[in-house]
């Protein structure tokens, strides 16, 4: 199916957000994650089921003032 | 958090002790400082800054006038009541001195404002005794909207009230509250307020607290200057007004300087304070605090007000009578809170003020702001 | 022992220097200077990643230091966002700290005052410790201690301007009046700039671009530790201004004395 992480589309087999992540190998720590606009908790990532055209943003602490 | 819980941070003989050990080097460096704090204030009114009191008097000058112009505030006390259920030892409507009691009728009041009125007034100081169920929120709900009609400022010298109460008032149209602690040493406290209400040291220490939250416009404090060492007293009203002005910053704040002086049944004065000393204190809060609005009573004398006037006071009472009912008739005979020694009226005070290049000031505020209160007749 | 400790909120520090992570060339040099300032809480932000490139873990050694971190809602360009980015940031740093700044301008990055103010009343309920960005307004700062910050974060010069305290009249206002730390965050481009602040009676600077950019930023850093050192220590021994003052000709308080 079909999702958009950071505005990149990608086509990935059913998962929940944890699988998703650990597949692509992406930063975890000091990482926040929206869906659809909504911030799934940390707690929330192994149950989660994404969805057809569920769109993810990811976000990760930077260097900044 | 309220004042009671900051005033456990000042001890009095320590704090006595610190404001005569201040050398001339602190007065001088608390003079040539742009902003003072509590310590500068202390070395201020320590004895050390008796010989620098020229120079507080040039600058008090300078600072009053760049702050506040070259004007004086006038208004004027009404005596409500002087029924009172209190005894305070140094107080003419002290309980048990026996004399005549009057609470202003509803025709009285109205007497007294078109007398006052006639005298130029617009700022009115309404005082009471203590007297919770003849002279409680029922009479001043009822006087005040008549009052109002007359007068663009009230402020109140009554007995402390809950913040609720306060509320109740600040909507019936008081502008301002004056409340005093009279002495901040807990034991002298003890020693002159012996019966009533007022013998709640803390629950009147906190007054000013309620009145902030309860969002009062202007609030005064202060010491009664004979009844424990008037410096160290004075320390304590600095600390409460820096308090108040931090965390109640939408208000504005005024300071007096009762002298004790003689009354019906009174004490003798435990403490004396000398002229120049009563010149270096006002210097002294000037100096610290730029904005406080500082107020002397016709308690001093017409040489004395003449002299001190420019010096850093910004409002002034003239005419004034402290018995009910004094003005629309000057022949009954009341009781006296205090004997006044200023008795000149108000038209020579005016012309005293303006002789001093100064303006005389009778109306600085408008009620029209805030809604559903009767505009002053004009 | 340190008898000088700054309480904000919950959290005691011994250093007044603040420093962000942001603007360095890399990321040894930032680390190392961080070191060198003794700074005991750091900003940092948030942003999307680029899944594709590995981004360099900043956290792990800063929170082997026992550093505080303080996540900011740089980017955000109104109330909305700004709390957006604060409930981003709890969840990816697990602190409920949080640097208040959102700012619609991207030239001169400068704070929305009616959005701070909305913004640090919603995230004081949702239990944030909320320390808010501004400009040096005393009656804001004020206002934001009302709703509730842990302290207050007027700018001394625009962001990144080096320019030093301009804000200084108005800044002593906020501090004089202040019931919760005041922290000059913003602006500060020399130590002596820090010192200045400190003298003042500032709680703590916040130093960014000052450190980062310098010609040799561990060095600099060091320096700034030491200037806010001093001006700390000169703040709490008493200064005192010289000044003229003349006395004028006709004696104000000769009534005073006695007529012989």
């Amino acid at each position: 199916m079909k999702i958009t992480v950071n505005d990149i589309e990608k086509e990935i087999e059913p998962s929940s957000i944890e699988e998703f992540l650990t597949d692509t190998d992406a930063p975890l720590k000091g990482s926040a994650l929206a869906i659809n606009g909504v911030i799934i908790s940390r707690g929330q990532w192994s149950k989660y089921q994404l969805q057809e055209n569920d769109s993810l943003s990811l976000f990760q602490v930077i260097a900044g003032g | 958090m309220n004042f009671s819980e900051q005033i456990k941070a000042y001890q009095w003989d320590d704090i006595r002790l610190s404001i005569y050990a201040k050398n001339s080097i602190d007065v001088q460096r608390a003079l040539n400082k742009k902003r003072l704090d509590l310590e500068d204030f202390k070395a201020l009114i320590s004895p050390a800054a008796e010989p620098f009191l020229e120079l507080m008097a040039q600058k008090s000058q300078q600072l009053t006038q760049q702050r506040f112009g070259k004007t004086q505030q006038f208004y004027i006390p009404l005596y409500l009541s002087n029924m009172c259920s209190n005894i305070c030892t140094y107080c003419g409507f002290s309980m048990h001195n026996a004399l005549r009691r009057i609470t202003l009728s509803e025709s009285q009041v109205i007497a007294e404002c078109e007398a006052i009125k006639k005298m130029g007034f617009d700022h009115i100081l309404l005082v009471t005794g203590e007297s919770k169920n003849k002279v409680g929120m029922q009479y001043f709900l009822k006087m005040l909207p008549i009052i109002k009609g007359y007068f663009s400022h009230i402020s109140i010298e009554i007995q402390p009230l809950d913040e609720n109460q306060y509320k109740q008032l600040i909507a019936a149209g008081v502008d301002s509250v004056l409340v005093y602690q009279e002495t901040y040493n807990q034991a002298t406290y003890a020693q002159h307020h012996l019966k009533g209400q007022k013998s709640d040291f803390h629950y009147r220490l906190q007054t000013h607290d309620r009145l902030g939250k309860a969002g009062i416009h202007k609030m005064g404090l202060g010491c009664l200057i004979g009844l424990d060492d008037w410096r160290c007293d004075s320390f304590y009203t600095a600390a409460h007004l820096t308090y108040l002005e931090k965390n109640y910053w939408q208000s504005r704040y005024t300071v007096s300087f009762p002298r004790l002086r003689p009354c019906t049944g009174g004490i003798k004065i435990h403490s004396q304070m000398s002229d120049k000393q009563l010149v270096q204190l006002i210097c002294a809060y000037r100096l610290f605090n730029h904005e406080v609005e500082l107020s002397l009573s016709t308690r001093e004398s017409p040489h004395f007000r003449d002299n001190v006037l420019p010096l850093g006071i910004t409002t002034l009472s003239a005419g004034s009578s402290t018995k009910p009912g004094g003005y629309a008739d000057k022949t009954k005979q009341a009781l006296e809170q205090f004997e006044i020694s200023d008795k000149r009226d108000p038209a020579t005070m005016a012309a005293l003020v303006k002789s001093q290049g100064y303006a005389a000031v009778w109306k600085d505020w408008d009620p029209s702001l805030k809604q559903g209160l009767p505009l002053p007749v004009k | 022992m340190n008898k000088d400790p700054l309480i904000i909120a919950d959290q005691t520090f011994s250093s007044r220097l603040f420093t962000g992570t942001g603007k360095y060339n890399d990321q040894q040099t930032m680390l190392a200077s961080l070191q060198a300032s003794k700074s005991q809480l750091v900003t940092m932000a948030l942003k999307r990643v680029d899944m594709q490139t590995q981004q360099d873990d900043i956290l792990a050694p800063l929170i082997k230091n026992k550093i505080k971190l303080l996540p900011n809602t740089s980017g955000a360009r109104n109330a909305k966002e700004a709390i957006f980015a604060a409930q981003l940031a709890r969840e990816a740093l697990q602190t409920n700290w949080l640097k208040l700044e959102i700012h619609p301008d991207p030239k001169y990055l400068l704070p929305d005052p009616v959005e701070t103010l909305k913004a640090a009343e919603a995230l004081v309920k949702e239990g944030f410790i909320v320390l808010p960005y501004m400009h040096a307004d005393p009656v804001l700062a004020k206002k934001l201690a009302d709703v509730g910050c842990a302290a207050v974060m007027p700018l001394g010069a625009p962001i990144g301007s080096n320019k030093g305290i301009q804000t200084a009249d108005f800044l002593a206002i906020i501090i004089e009046q202040a019931t919760i730390p005041v922290i000059v965050d913003a602006g500060i481009g020399a130590p002596s700039h820090a010192a200045l602040a400190m003298e003042m009676g500032a709680d703590a600077v916040l130093i960014n671009t000052a450190m980062a950019v310098a010609g040799n930023p561990i060095a600099m850093s060091r320096a700034f530790a030491k200037a806010v050192q001093a001006g700390r220590e000169a703040y709490l021994a008493g200064l005192g201004h010289q000044s003229q003052q003349a006395i004028s000709s006709s004696p104000l308080t000769a009534f005073l004395d006695p007529i012989i």
